[in-house]
């Protein structure tokens, strides 16, 4: 019998906020699984200050926010990752946004630790770029035992790093030894091919590790299109061997085509950059072009075991998500999918420690009519389970309505993302834990396996409410917890 | 208590400003708060000024860290300087200081007595006064950034180096019809503001033309000098939009009353018409 949990996050306290809590991220601390970290667009409900995360000290059945990331009042992109010595560590893009000495505005990366975050310390910044801008730090951290001495923190961030010369913008930001007093980053270009065109990869960089030292990265590259809405892309996914400590990083699989590092999964794919700028998100208001994730078999011995899933058009208007897998350290692949989801987003991928695969995603239903959305279309948020890739049951998390909240903060002004670029899931031996954004509505047929709220609300009239307990308070995105026990 | 800086420059760096009485030492209203010597339930019981989240705190319990706990003592009033830290089934609140209940908290009040609209005065105060120009005029045209059509017109294919935080820079041309904040001679002024919809910059005003109003500018860095007739072009293009919108509050039309109009009401202004 699998045992579902899904919390709504935000805590009482903030029970009359009305925030779009989009672009989720959690983790769980692998020496304390009642420890864990979550992120979302969420400010500073101070109105300033640094930016918060929610924090968890009871396996996720409360959550609390606590302001630590020195971001002023929140981030523009945000991921967090426990390691094995407990330490938190998290890859941002802080605001606010400077300029340059030409007055250009950046982004700017931040990679972050906390040694204990329940200290209420502010997080200590590692690495601080800028230069030409840096896109959506995704990160991964483990701990690895050199053998004699201590376990030393490995931290990976896969991020679109736009200093990288001739558009191969795809990069891992690597430490060894992340725990250390002032640890050493190594920026690594990932991208060995230089564009037929000018471009750029696409914003996603997705590490995954192995405790082993295989490395694997997945990203999208650009190989054709004349505009935002006919963008064709490759799906490469590199692997390293030996924690990148080797000369050359991420060189270990080469494609037989043109012999350069990087297997080409499929190529030539149409993954519409959308929507143009000022209109509303084709997709259930939500933005498009790029989404991509990867999972390795985290037993020993199976780190030659990987799957990735990414996101493209194969119609006219739809949004497809692909999942595909290799038995032999990415150099052979499935020929065909494993699962093809409709219409569907932030694709995210892990395995347990029985081999169990996990697979998470938000598919929007009901008419598809790009840019309109309306009472027939919801989000539904899935987590499938497979024991062979083949055979896949469904838990339905969450089904939602699509057109509430609006994305529309002002005339003409639609805010994005709507529920994020992306979102996450994990395994802490056979428990797989996760997180998503979604319309807030109490509604318990809302969420099919049951769900908790911190949040003032009345389910029997699907309200939220304000502190008073009587107040109504506007339906909003939240960010949902979640854990499952297969 | 030793009361180092004034209630006001206390206020200043405060978010979260009330009267409040010590409970409980050595407490906390939240079981994720580990109880110390900092540690105190206070019961607020007034607030001076807010953020909107926590302005429905008045008559309530919290949990404050103390800045100085040495001459705290249960059931004493204080007026807190506090910054909001945790916020779980309670709050927590890390104080930068503690003053003696006083007149000096009738100053704070200043002549609004909601703790919410309080604050925001404060911090609408705090924004005029870090930004470079105020001016009070109305869009005439909006267009794309010259530099950014010369760039298009040059071939320099940009459009499939899609960036999710791009700011997609727009420009504005607005006609000046007084300058209350600042020195600015001419009849109009080129603004540039972000047209993008991302999470980094949808917030800020995208401007229209024929909107009138308060704009609240802030100078763009001026490029390095450069040399030779294509960069000097280059230049001037740059030139005409040396003005910024950057923050949420950098509009307010002429028809909403209160903010801006009502802090710089006591500012004497600079015909420009």
């Amino acid at each position: 019998m699998v045992q579902v949990t899904v919390v709504n996050m935000i805590p009482q306290s903030l029970s009359g906020e009305t925030n779009n809590d989009s672009e989720p991220n959690l983790t769980v601390n692998p020496v304390n699984p009642l420890q864990m970290a979550a992120s979302a667009f969420t400010p500073n409900p101070a109105g300033a200050g640094d930016a918060p995360i929610f924090v968890s000290i009871d396996g996720g059945n409360t959550w609390f926010l606590q302001t630590i990331v020195p971001s002023d009042q929140m981030t523009a992109d945000i991921t967090l990752r426990f390691s094995g010595t407990n330490h938190l560590y998290a890859g941002i893009i802080r605001t606010p946004i400077q300029q340059d000495a030409n007055g250009n505005l950046h982004p700017r990366l931040n990679i972050l630790r906390s040694d204990n975050i329940q200290s209420g310390q502010k997080m200590k910044v590692l690495v601080d770029r800028t230069g030409a801008g840096v896109d959506q730090p995704y990160i991964q951290a483990t701990s690895k035992n050199s053998g004699a001495g201590a376990a030393k923190d490995v931290v990976i961030v896969g991020d679109n790093d736009f200093n990288q010369p001739g558009g191969r913008t795809a990069t891992m930001d690597v430490s060894v030894d992340a725990a250390a007093a002032r640890p050493a980053f190594n920026k690594i270009d990932i991208d060995s091919r230089k564009p037929a065109i000018p471009s750029a990869d696409a914003p996603s960089i997705r590490p995954a590790i192995h405790s082993d030292g295989t490395i694997y990265g997945a990203f999208l590259h650009t190989v054709g299109g004349s505009n935002l809405s006919n963008i064709l892309r490759s799906v490469i996914v590199v692997r390293d061997d030996n924690w990148t400590m080797g000369a050359n990083p991420f060189t270990a699989l080469k494609d037989p085509s043109d012999g350069f590092a990087g297997r080409i999964l499929v190529s030539n794919r149409l993954i519409p950059f959308l929507p143009p700028q000022g209109q509303p998100g084709p997709i259930g208001q939500e933005r498009i072009g790029s989404h991509i994730t990867i999972a390795v078999d985290p037993r020993p011995n199976e780190s030659g075991s990987v799957y990735v899933a990414w996101a493209d058009r194969v119609g006219t208007d739809d949004y497809t998500l692909h999942v595909r897998s290799s038995s032999d350290r990415g150099v052979t692949w499935s020929p065909n999918d494993l699962l093809t989801i409709t219409n569907a987003l932030n694709p995210a991928l892990a395995i347990n420690s029985d081999g169990l695969i996990g697979f998470l995603y938000q598919q929007y239903t009901g008419p598809l009519s790009p840019g309109i959305v309306t009472a027939s279309n919801q989000w539904v948020t899935h987590l499938r389970l497979s024991a062979d890739g083949i055979n896949w049951n469904d838990l339905v998390l969450a089904q939602v309505p699509a057109n509430a909240p609006s994305a529309m903060i002002s005339p003409g002004v639609f805010g994005l993302p709507y529920l994020g670029d992306y979102l996450h899931l994990l395994t802490i031996n056979k428990d797989f834990y996760g997180i998503f954004s979604a319309n807030n509505t109490p509604n318990q047929s809302h969420f099919p396996n049951g769900v908790a709220y911190q949040r003032n609300h009345d389910f029997n009239t699907g309200r939220l409410l304000d502190m008073d307990g009587t107040s109504l308070v506007d339906i909003s995105i939240d960010p949902f917890f979640f854990k499952v026990t297969p | 208590m030793p009361a180092s800086q004034s209630a006001e420059d206390l206020a200043q760096q405060a978010r979260f400003v009330f009267r409040g009485t010590v409970q409980k030492l050595r407490a906390a209203t939240m079981e994720e708060v580990p109880t110390t010597d900092r540690t105190a339930v206070v019961h607020v019981d007034e607030i001076i000024h807010a953020p909107k989240l926590l302005s429905s705190y008045g008559d309530k319990d919290i949990t404050v860290f103390l800045s100085d706990s040495s001459n705290v003592k249960e059931g004493d009033s204080w007026v807190f300087f506090t910054n909001p830290s945790v916020f779980g089934k309670s709050i927590a609140v890390e104080s930068i200081g503690q003053h003696p209940v006083g007149p000096e908290m009738e100053a704070l009040r200043a002549t609004q007595t909601d703790p919410v609209k309080n604050l925001a005065n404060r911090d609408m105060r705090n924004h005029l006064a870090e930004s470079d120009l105020v001016i009070l005029g109305q869009v005439v045209s909006v267009s794309l950034p010259q530099d950014q059509m010369s760039a298009d017109q040059a071939g320099a294919n940009t459009f499939l180096q899609p960036r999710e935080h791009d700011p997609h820079w727009r420009e504005a041309v607005i006609r000046i019809i007084s300058v209350p904040q600042g020195r600015y001679a001419q009849k109009t002024i080129v603004v540039r503001f972000p047209g993008s919809n991302d999470i980094l910059w949808a917030h800020i005003p995208k401007l229209q033309p024929g909107q009138e109003g308060y704009f609240i500018l802030h100078r763009r860095r001026s490029s390095a000098p450069q040399k030779g007739k294509a960069q000097a072009s280059k230049t001037r293009a740059k030139d005409r939009a040396n003005y910024l919108l950057l923050h949420a509050e950098d509009f307010q039309s002429i028809h909403q009353p209160g903010g801006i109009q009502t802090i710089l009401s006591a500012t004497p202004s600079t015909k420009n018409t």
